[in-house]
Formats: structure tokens, sequence, C-alpha cells
């Protein structure tokens, strides 16, 4: 079970972007020629923690409130990539946050002075095998030798196609589980102390209750790819951009409770009644009735339904000849909690009468009257004596 | 010699006697009440439900719940009493295809004395199961105003409940009957008669070697016990109104509960100074919480709630002892008939008015029943014959020019009767005359109900007023009404005999006899399947009781394992037989259960 994200647990190796992550640098880059900002990639939490523990500024505000990105080509991720694979730790938390992230993801692009994205070209190269290997940990996925990736990339500026792999996951936002993801996350991992850095909790980040970051990834990547099917988010919580408090704000909503994803109430219908919870089939079949009256459908599985707790609950409660009797003294009867229609059918019971003539002259739709003298019986403020 | 039972058709409440060695009895229901509810319901799954029970959901089912449908029976679609009827019940009353009344129930029209017939089984089916034996012979009362089409209807309604109804007599003459029985009064009597729905009062001269003659009667038929309950249930809304704010009325099933309630209270009434009302779980509020009404009544808050009804009673009982042109002091003594006179204000209002405390030797509730059974008895033993005279209920007549109604036969005259009268044309060289015979209704001046009609031809043209026609009323003994017209001067005539109609034809008579035979049918081998089914319930449940300790002593022999897995086979096969609810099949299963009973019974008494 996914405990709640914990905005204190921090992944490792992220001390360069916290730096990055600046109100003077948004404010910078902002003000700057009118170029549209960007900010660094960063994992959710810390994303959340800069959120949630300073007042937004009202250059933030307005930094955040920025024009999306137009879409960039392939060529700017590979330099972006190649930038930020020179700290091995980047990546790495990368792999591990982006598989977290949920919704669009910040195009993560650092500026040079002129406000243009820094270019790979500007930047020395390392190999995607040297970068990796930094980590120290130990990979189960064969990686490309410097000269085997340069030969399958006639540019040496590609990026190697595990780490472009590993990003498109973490922009997709693959269910949680895959494999190699989760292997990748464990090797690139040392953990000291476990427990101590957080990596359990970051794994277990509620994916529904992440914030949305305000670029989309997915439109800046344009990259052909096809993401994993996975369920539409419900109320994805608001980036609190109009409120001081935003943290009071994150963790209330935090605090929400849990909204089941509606379902198609027909599809819910027939899981129930598939399942044996004829009741709770009985009550779905109801309320489709209630606004389709003529829905043939919830028609018959209400009727079936009904035929089937009938029979539950007349074999429980034994023939229809039997007489209930009332099994405690009238006086204490005002001490139970029990709603009128309880109340009408308890004054039925005097003691001669069947239970089928009790049905008779309650009445109710049989299968109300049957469940609540089950109910009483159960309760044993009733008893079924036979004639 | 066949029995002959003696039916009180109640508006409210039916009650079935019988003479068992020359004394008269009450035969009870199956509750063991000697009354029963002249209600008849069908439920949601189309059972019909009669008596009691369906007294029990009549408001929660009040659009298939019939009650007073004795008010109805015999009349037309047209009559006023019908035309009041469709305003004020609860369930629909709709017109039959020969100007008769039908009664909507679920997606059946029944006629009237269907539904009558209804209650006349169920009293049948209580007395046979009583006496253990087929019953078909019947006397059944009815009010003293019922005109010859209601008695008619009543005849159909036994008929078609399987019954020989070998007379239709007036309840207070019955009430006389059971009174006088076995003793020789001449007297003047009184029949106070407040029952569930309607008030009679009848004046009665019970003259020597068993003659009953019915002086003078009257009523209301829309006054009685129901109008005494609803008071108190008005007080006990007005009551929870006031501290919870909330009207019990909206809920059919708090309703129903008040119903019940409010009729039991009145009864206690009658034997104790105060009463409470405890009625748990009533309602449930806005808050989801439930309300319960805990209320106390005394006599004396329900004698200042009835005192109006009470006054009405005593009014009619003067109206009638004026008509009848007696003094209070002529009458020697007063019967109380019907459940409500057993309350106290009402026997001193009936004893204030007559100066004379009632008779308290006869059941009110039994009495009319009784005086049938004992006139039934009668009937088929030439040794107690009696001699039963009645009056005209209403009054008869023709109208006339301007819807004038001229009376011929009074009301309260003595049958066999003959009157005579002479009229003359209305209009210049009139040649034809239409005779309208009317009966007159109620009190008001045009609540009359048209009996038949005829024409007489070829009169001499002369100026208005000329010509004379005799018109004679004759009623006989059997209460046939025969109407001539005759001109005086040529001495031609036309005549009418104004036949007893239900409203039902032959046919469709045979063929509700025919229904209500396939529903006995039915009714009876339902009720042998359940007995059946009980009787092999039982058993079954025995023999799994003794089969531990059975097994445990005769599994050690191939024998002993045998008969274990036979008695095993028979369980199984006899809970099949139930579930089929194939009677012959549970029949002799049961023999077989009951074999494997002794022998297991056997063999546990053996190792003890």
């Amino acid at each position: 079970m996914a405990k709640k994200p914990d905005t204190t647990s921090i992944p490792p190796d992220t001390g360069e972007i916290d730096t990055d992550w600046s109100e003077a640098s948004l404010q910078q880059s902002a003000e700057g020629s009118g170029i549209p900002t960007a900010v660094l990639p960063e994992p959710y939490e810390r994303y959340a923690k800069q959120v949630t523990s300073q007042p937004m500024g009202e250059e933030t505000r307005k930094a955040l409130s920025a024009p999306r990105l137009p879409a960039i080509d392939e060529s700017v991720l590979d330099e972006f990539l190649e930038q930020h694979s020179r700290d091995s730790g980047e990546m790495r938390a990368m792999g591990l946050v982006g598989r977290q992230l949920s919704g669009p993801y910040a195009i993560p692009l650092e500026l040079n002075d002129e406000g243009e994205p820094v270019r790979a070209s500007e930047r020395a190269m390392e190999s995607p095998s040297e970068l990796l290997s930094d980590s120290g940990a130990v990979r189960t996925t064969p990686v490309p030798s410097s000269k085997d990736w340069t030969a399958e990339s006639p540019t040496p500026h590609k990026p190697v196609p595990e780490v472009l792999e590993a990003f498109r996951r973490a922009s997709a936002l693959e269910p949680a589980g895959s494999d190699n993801d989760l292997v990748g996350r464990e090797e690139y991992f040392e953990l000291d102390e476990p427990g101590e850095i957080g990596m359990e909790d970051s794994l277990e980040i509620n994916l529904d209750e992440v914030v949305p970051l305000p670029f989309d990834l997915s439109q800046a990547l344009q990259v052909d790819r096809k993401p994993t099917p996975r369920p539409e988010p419900i109320d994805p919580i608001e980036f609190p951009l109009e409120n001081d408090g935003g943290a009071l704000d994150l963790v209330s909503a935090r605090a929400t409770p849990f909204v089941p994803q509606p379902t198609d109430p027909i599809i819910d219908l027939r899981d129930r009644f598939a399942v044996g919870d004829f009741t709770g089939a009985h009550a779905v079949a109801e309320a489709i009735l209630a606004e389709q009256p003529n829905n043939t459908e919830a028609l018959r599985f209400r009727e079936s339904c009904r035929d089937v707790l009938t029979q539950m609950y007349t074999a429980r409660l034994g023939p229809l000849s039997g007489i209930p009797k009332l099994a405690i003294p009238v006086v204490e009867l005002q001490w139970l909690s029990l709603d009128h229609r309880t109340g009408f059918l308890l004054s039925c019971v005097d003691g001669q009468s069947t239970i089928e003539e009790i049905l008779d002259v309650s009445g109710m739709p049989t299968l109300d009257a049957l469940r609540i003298l089950f109910t009483l019986l159960q309760q044993q403020v009733i008893e079924i004596v036979n004639r | 010699m066949d029995r002959v039972i003696g039916i009180d058709l109640g508006t409210t409440n039916s009650c079935v006697a019988i003479v068992d060695d020359g004394t008269p009895t009450v035969i009870p229901n199956r509750g063991g009440y000697k009354t029963t509810p002249s209600m008849v319901a069908v439920t949601e799954a189309g059972k019909r439900l009669v008596g009691h029970i369906a007294k029990r959901q009549a408001i929660t089912n009040a659009e298939n719940t019939v009650s007073a449908a004795k008010r109805l029976i015999g009349r037309k679609w047209n009559s006023s009493q019908v035309k009041n009827s469709v305003l004020t019940s609860s369930y629909q009353i709709v017109e039959g295809p020969h100007a008769d009344v039908r009664i909507k129930l679920r997606d059946n029209s029944y006629s009237v004395p269907e539904i009558s017939a209804m209650v006349l089984q169920e009293m049948r089916v209580i007395a046979e199961d009583f006496l253990s034996e087929s019953v078909s012979k019947a006397v059944i009362t009815v009010p003293a105003y019922f005109n010859d089409n209601q008695r008619q209807a009543v005849r159909d309604a036994g008929q078609i409940a399987g019954l020989d109804v070998i007379r239709i007599i007036n309840e207070p003459t019955a009430a006389a009957l059971a009174y006088g029985f076995g003793k020789n009064y001449e007297k003047l009597i009184a029949v106070y008669d407040l029952g569930g729905g309607t008030f009679d009062i009848s004046i009665l001269e019970i003259g020597a070697h068993g003659v009953f003659k019915v002086i003078a009667t009257a009523g209301d038929t829309f006054l009685g016990g129901e109008d005494f309950d609803a008071l108190i249930i008005d007080w006990l809304v007005q009551s929870f109104k006031e501290q919870h704010d909330i009207d019990l009325r909206q809920d059919r099933m708090a309703l129903q509960r008040l119903k019940d309630a409010a009729e039991k209270a009145k009864c206690e009434l009658s034997s104790v100074k105060e009463t409470e009302i405890n009625l748990p779980f009533i309602i449930s509020s806005g808050r989801n919480e439930a309300l319960h009404l805990q209320q106390t009544i005394s006599r004396q808050t329900l004698e200042t709630l009835c005192e109006d009804l009470v006054q009405r009673t005593v009014e009619i009982c003067r109206q009638t002892m004026l008509d009848a042109r007696l003094d209070k002091d002529e009458i020697e003594d007063v019967i109380l008939v019907g459940g409500m006179t057993r309350m106290p204000r009402v026997q001193e209002a009936v004893a204030g008015f007559f100066q004379r405390e009632p008779c308290k030797g006869v059941h009110p509730d039994e009495v009319v029943a009784l005086g049938a059974a004992i006139q039934g008895a009668a009937l088929v033993d030439d040794a107690h014959e009696m001699i039963l005279l009645d009056v005209t209920p209403h009054s008869l007549g023709i109208m006339t020019f301007g819807s004038v109604f001229e009376e011929l036969i009074a009301q309260n005259t003595t049958v066999p009767t003959a009157q005579t009268k002479i009229f003359t044309t209305s209009r210049d060289n009139q040649t034809a005359v239409k005779i309208l015979v009317m009966q007159k209704e109620g009190q008001q001046a045009d609540d009359f109900e048209l009996l038949g009609e005829f024409i007489l031809t070829n009169l001499r043209r002369a100026p208005k007023g000329q010509v004379e026609i005799e018109v004679t009323f004759e009623i006989n003994a059997d209460g046939i009404v025969n109407v001539s017209a005759k001109d005086m001067e040529t001495g031609q005539g036309q005549s009418i005999q104004v036949t007893a109609s239900s409203g039902l034809t032959k046919d469709e008579i045979s063929n509700m006899i025919e229904s209500a035979k396939e529903y006995m049918v039915e009714r009876r081998s339902s009720e042998e399947f359940e007995a059946a089914r009980q009787e092999a319930e039982t058993l079954i449940a025995e023999i799994e009781r003794l089969f531990p300790q059975v097994e445990v002593v005769v599994a050690a022999s191939d024998f002993g394992r045998e008969a274990v897995n036979k008695a095993r086979r028979i369980l199984k096969d006899a809970k099949s037989a139930i579930e089929s609810r194939d009677l012959n099949q549970v029949k002799s299963q049961t023999e077989a259960l009951a074999r494997t009973h002794r022998m297991f019974k056997g063999v546990v008494t053996k190792t003890q």
C-alpha cells in the first residue's frame, strides 16, 4: 500500500539542483529577454519542498505562470542530457523520481548567458558508460561501451538509449512495478543506512497526489513514443498559485479522502453480481433505475438480486409458516436503535401471525420485510417458533 | 339433516353461528375471534386476503383493500350512495357493464357481490373448519332498510360463495329472535344497532307464537365505530404534532399503527378509566432519529371527543319514534347490538333516551348471527316454526308531472300489502302515460331510485284531467313488487313486476361461481400441502437429531450402515418432495419418514 508522501524525504544527490532552484535564478531568467523560463529537472519532493517551504513571491508566480515552452526537438534534449549526465547522481535521481511523477513534467533546461538553452556542444561530453559507472552501482543490464555507443550513433551527442528510455519512462509514468526501472533504481542507490534516506518513502509516494508541474514534458520532448496506457488521474491537485500559504494547502490536499474513480454503474453492477455481492448489486441497480427507469439490464439484475436475496433471507428465517415472537419485554424495545419501518414491522409481530402473514400485512416490499425480520432475529429481538 | 349456518354480513365485521344441539353458538375464526372484519384485499403478489389480515394492512395497502362493500351492494352506479362512496373510498370504484358498480383491485375488476362473496366464503370456511364438515345452507342477515335489489345482490353473493341462501332476514329481526329465543315474550322492543360503520334503530313487536313484526326502522349508513376511531386518531395526531411538529398522517405505516392503537384504546376504555397508547418507533424525524408515541387517554377525553356522534344516534332514535307514532314509555326493552354499544357513554345515552336500562342479556357482537342461526334451524326443523313479518323499509310510488313523487306505499308498511291511487292526464289530448316506479331512498326530497317503468297507451283523447288512470302497487309475502296501471274508462291496463336484480347477469354469476370454486380448491390444496409439509419437516428434524446416536450404534455392521444410508436417502427424497411442492410425494415420503423415525427411536431406546 502506498504511504503518504513525505515531503521531508529527499532523494540523494540533488544538491546541485537545489542550488539551481531558487527564486533569484528564476527571477533572473524571467527578467531576461522575454525568453520563456525554464526550470531544472528535479525530483518531485524537492520541488514540492521548495514550493511548500517558503511563501511564493510575485516573481515566482509570474515565472510559473509563464507560457509553456514550445516543442523542442530531440537534439535539445540530447544536449540537456549531456549536460546533466556529468553529474552522475542527477540522472539517477531522475530515474527514481521520474517514475513517481504524474502529469506533465517540467522540461529540464539550463539557459546560457544569452538566455538560450545551453547546447551540448558548449559542454564537455562524457560517454554514458562513464557517466553511469560513476555511481559505483553494479548494473545488471549491459551498458554499451563508449566505442559501441559511438558506433551505434554517428552523432557523438546522441545520449545513451537507456538513459533516454529512462527519461521517457519518467515522463510517461509507467505503472509501478516495471522491472527494468525498479532494478535500475535499486542499483543506482547506495544506502548507508536503509531507511535513512527515505528511498522507501520515495517509492511510495501516492501518485494521485502529485502536484502537476507547470510544464508539459511530453509536449516538450516530441519524441515518438507509445506511453503505457494508464488510468486518467482524478482531480489532480492544483498547484497553489494563488495562495501564499501553499504549504497548508498542500497538506490539506493530501488529507483529502481518497475518492474512488467513478466507474460505469452497469459494470459495477455486473461485477458485484458476479462476485456474489447481491445486496450491493441490488443497491446499484436501484440507483441506476432511479435515473433510468427503463434500463432493462438494471431491471433484470434487480429482479435476480431480489430473488436471490429473498431466498437467502427465507432460508435463514426458516419456513414462512414460522411464528415470530418478541424475545424481549416490550418495555425494552424503546432502548433499541430501530427505525420506524422496523418499528412498524415489530408492531405486526403479535405472537400469532406467521412470517407469511406479516409479509402480507406489512405492505412493504417482501425483500425489505424479510431483511428487517432477519435483522431482528439476529439481534435477538424476536424469535421464531414453529406452529 | 343439513346444517344451516347463520351469517351476519356486517358492514365492518361479520359473524357466523350455528345451532348445535339446540343451543345457538357463535363459531370463532382461526385466530379465536368471534367476528371477522368484512374486508378483502389483494396484495402486490396477487394474493387474496380476507378478514383480520386484510384489516391489518388496510392503510398501508389502502388502494387495494375493500371495506364497507355492503354500502355499495345492489346499488346502481348513478345512485347517491355510490357517488358518495366514489368520493370517500380509498379504493377505486368504477362503473360496470350494466350500470352497476365494480371495484378495481390491482389489475382486476370485481363486482360488489363478488367481494361480499369472498367474505361469505371466509365465513363458510370458518364454519367448515369448526364443524369438520361441508356446509352449504345459510341464512344471511341484511339491514332492514335494504331494498329488493340489495337483497338480491346478497343472495347472489351467497350463491357465488357456494351457499344456498335459504332466507334473507332483517338484522333487527335476527337480534329480536336471539333475544326472545326460548322465552315466550310478547312485547315491543327497540333494537339499537351501532356497528363499525353503520347505525340502525328498529322497533319490533314480538307477538305470541313466535311472530316478529318490524314496526319501524331508520339509520345512518355513515355512522359507526370507525368514526369514533377517527376522532381518537385525530386527537393523537394533533398531540404528536404539538410535541414534535410532525404530521403522522403523512406516513401510512404510522397511520396504520395509529388506527390499530385507537381501536384498541377505545375498546379498553369501555372497561377501564384510562389507558396508555404506546407506539415505539412510530416515525423517523428529519434527523434520522426514530420517535415514539406515548400518550395516555382517559374515558372522559374519549367521551368528550365522541359526544356529537352519540347525540346523532339519539336524534335518529327520536325521529324514528315520532315516525312510528310511539311513545318512549311503550318500549318495553332495548336491545343493544354492535361492538360500539359496549361504550359506557353510548349505554348511558340510550338509557337516557328510552328512560330504561338496556338489556344486558345478549352479546352485542353475536346476537344478529345467533338470530340468523336460530332462523336457519327453524326453517329446516318444522318444530321451531316462526313467522317473521317484515315492513317495507322505503316508500314506494310513482313520479308524476313536474318530477313530483307520489307515494303509494308508505315506509314501514307491513307486507304483504296493496295500495291504489287515481291519477289523471296532465296535457290535453294525451294518449299515453309513462309510469315510473320509484323508491324513496333517504330523507332527501330528490333521493329516489328507479325500480322500473312502463307505458300505458291508447288513452282517450280528452282535455287534461279528464282521463283517469288507476295505479296499484302490490307487495306479496316474498317481497315482490307488482305495479299495474288501468284506464278507468276502457279498463285497458298495463303492469310490471319489479324484479330484483343485483346488476349481474346469469352468465356472470355462473363464471363467478366457477372462479370461486377454483379458488377454494387451490386454497384447500395449499392448506393440505402446508399441513403435510409441517408434518414431514417435524419428522425430518427429529430424525436428524437422532442420526448421530443411531449412526454410532449401528454403523459397525453392514446391515446398520445400509440402514443409515437408506435413512439418508429418505431424508433427501423428503426434502426434494417438499421443495417440489408435490403433495402426493410429500405424503408418501412422510410415511417413509415416520417408519424411519420409529426405527431410529427404537434403536436409541434400546441403547439407553
